[in-house]
């Protein structure tokens, strides 16, 4: 009951914010950043991909701990890890410790590097999972800079693997969010998701070179489940 | 989403997301020729069953896990790992795709 009603109230009370800010749709700059990696083979390209593991649990242990094991026999050259990277919220400041305790201390051992991409959990504003403050993903980027495990240059981003694969990613948690964005650009309709539109889902070199393309995203629209089928919390 | 994945269309192989706590790997669907979906968001957490039914290439509910894939100039593989309580891995092909 308790957790109801505090969503209830987050509810209300964001509604009333948000209402009182300005709407922003002015076109935004995306710049096409470029993710730096590594040199990867070339020829045959290994992928770990998981997607909503920073509870923190046994769970997240436990498939880490498989994630070892599977790399160990098989291999694994890249990661790519598809939000919610911390639950309930994601850190405030690129030094907390929930980057060692959550990612670092998790993963480390399996030494390869990760593209990451921001989900709603580590947007959180008033209540873990509302996916209203933005923030969050630029606290992610301001960590990329301290471990280079963690790949994540920018909001979004290109990351090339010689004529094999290219993979853009883009930050679609403000699609995801259950509240509007704390920064009106956030929100849906807003200067960050339509500025995005095409710009950011394209592949560049590899595509020239017959490579593969792979979209990096929080959310999907293809699904059997609640949300994706739904658009009211991935729009 | 859908203006990305409108955007996304005839440019991105497969697209890969999470935000739902199972594994789903779907064919191209109608409005996208050519444009797979690989879900994985069963790393940490885990989720019902589903409700929708939609055809998928694969799909694993109720279970820890994730996704790996092994890309070469000319296929794709993507590999489904679940993971029971006692830690046993169980391995499955839940997509080939080939070039050309």
């Amino acid at each position: 009951m308790l957790p109801r009603l505090r969503m209830g109230l987050a509810l209300v009370l964001g509604g009333l914010l948000v209402a009182c800010a300005p709407r922003l749709t002015d076109n935004m700059n995306v710049p096409d950043v470029q993710a730096g990696l590594p040199t990867l083979p070339a020829d045959r390209l290994r992928v770990l991909v998981m997607g909503d593991q920073g509870t923190g649990t046994d769970v997240q242990w436990r498939v880490a701990a498989a994630m070892r094991e599977v790399c160990a026999r098989e291999g694994c050259d890249l990661g790519v890890g598809l939000g919610d990277n911390f639950y309930p919220s994601g850190p405030k400041d690129a030094s907390s410790p929930l980057f060692r305790e959550r990612f670092a201390d998790v993963y480390g051992p399996l030494g390869v590097p990760f593209l990451m991409v921001p989900g709603n959990h580590d947007e959180s504003w008033l209540v873990g999972g509302d996916g209203a403050d933005a923030r969050g993903a630029e606290v992610q980027v301001a960590y990329s800079r301290l471990n280079a495990q963690w790949v994540m240059p920018g909001r979004s981003y290109r990351a090339l693997v010689g004529a094999l694969a290219e993979f853009f990613a883009v930050d679609t948690a403000p699609l995801a969010a259950y509240l509007p964005g704390l920064r009106p650009a956030d929100r849906p309709g807003g200067a960050w998701p339509l500025s995005g539109r095409g710009s950011r889902a394209r592949c560049g070199a590899a595509g020239r070179a017959g490579g593969w393309c792979w979209g990096i995203t929080r959310c999907s629209v293809t699904g059997n489940t609640g949300m994706p089928v739904s658009t009211t919390t991935c729009r | 989403m859908r203006d990305l994945y409108g955007a996304a269309c005839g440019v991105a192989d497969v697209i890969l997301s999470g935000h739902v706590h199972a594994l789903e790997v779907f064919a191209p669907q109608p409005g996208c020729a050519g444009m797979w979906t690989a879900v994985s968001g069963a790393a940490g957490e885990v989720g019902d069953g589903p409700v929708g039914v939609r055809p998928a290439a694969f799909a694993a509910y109720g279970q820890p896990g994730f996704l790996r894939l092994e890309i070469t100039p000319d296929a794709l593989t993507v590999w489904a790992y679940t993971v029971a309580e006692d830690g046993v891995v169980t391995a499955r092909e839940a997509a080939r795709l080939r070039r050309g």
